[in-house]
């Protein structure tokens, strides 16, 4: 080999003198295809398990309903959709009721009142007051979070916890209220 | 159920590009519940009594009546939705569930009209006395 040749090689770019580029490269494709190759079988090997389990893939399954801690913020939340179901469905058509007695004449209107200021109907009063004003607070509560703020560990338990009890708090203050107003 | 994955699954049974609009309601209506809510209450506690002729003279005012319907719209409408949802998440048979949901539409429509029939009936008869 003359002395300038590998220098000419190397200026000009001839293939031979990338030889042992390519067989390098060679070699990395053919051992990642061999590890890809593996995992392949690995998959394939847990999924043929899973199906004569009856499951249909061995995934990692997230979350794990079965381990978890009671928060505030879950309380919250299942007595929003209770109230807000409960408002639905008898708070409004109880609303609803009340209407249609004022149309429908001073009797009809009685025989409402009647029915709402016995006990039971006190009880559904006060029981749809502290819906509303829960569902309410909740439901700002929601606004909040919609513009993704209160996330915060801190900020969200004691927004969890402050909500149910303004709702209490607001429902004993309008009923304190209506007392005096009509009794006392 | 196959045993493919779960994406598997899903792909090209996407969204129905509906999931947005019912939120964005559910919140507009909200907001409508939150005002005209506050408004009945303080109106009603503003009454010095609730005898059925002085109900009459308060529910034939427009400045009652019109909120009062606006109410029952926006009230009907967030809990026809509010519901939609319930029925949808814990009624897994599809029949059971279409058969509920045209249910919860008539309760809903039912319901608004009849309650804005009532209101529309005393603003338009007026004052007893």
């Amino acid at each position: 080999m003359p002395p300038l040749y590998s220098r000419w090689l190397r200026e000009t770019g001839h293939r031979s003198y990338k030889k042992p580029a390519i067989l390098f490269a060679c070699g990395h494709v053919f051992a990642k295809a061999l590890v890809r190759l593996q995992r392949l079988q690995r998959e394939a090997e847990s999924l043929i398990r899973g199906y004569k389990l009856g499951k249909p893939a061995n995934r990692p399954l997230s979350p794990h309903l079965g381990i978890y801690k009671w928060g505030p913020h879950m309380l919250v939340s299942i007595l929003h959709r209770a109230t807000g179901d409960g408002l639905a469905l008898l708070g409004v058509p109880l609303l609803v009721w009340w209407l249609y007695s004022i149309s429908a004449g001073p009797e009809s209107y009685e025989f409402f009142t009647g029915i709402m200021t016995t006990i039971p109907g006190f009880l559904v009063m006060i029981g749809m007051t502290f819906a509303l004003f829960e569902h309410t607070y909740s439901g700002l509560r929601h606004f909040v979070l919609d513009a993704g703020a209160g996330y915060e560990l801190q900020t969200n338990k004691l927004w969890s916890f402050a909500v149910p009890l303004l709702a209490l708090f607001s429902t004993g203050l309008l009923w304190f209220f209506i007392y005096v107003k009509l009794i006392g | 159920m196959g045993s493919g994955t779960n994406i598997g699954k899903v792909r090209g049974l996407g969204s129905a590009q509906e999931g947005a609009h019912h939120w964005i309601i559910q919140r507009v209506t909200a907001v409508g519940n939150l005002t005209l809510i506050a408004w009945l209450l303080f109106s009603l506690l503003r009454l010095p009594n609730y005898e059925h002729e002085l109900m009459i003279g308060w529910l034939s005012s427009p400045l009652v009546a019109v909120p009062m319907i606006l109410m029952l719209v926006s009230l009907f409408w967030h809990l026809r939705l509010g519901l939609q949802v319930l029925i949808e998440d814990y009624v897994p048979d599809h029949g059971l569930k279409f058969g509920l949901i045209i249910l919860l539409n008539f309760f809903a429509i039912g319901g608004a009209a009849l309650g804005i029939f009532a209101v529309a009936k005393v603003a338009f008869t007026g004052v007893v006395a």
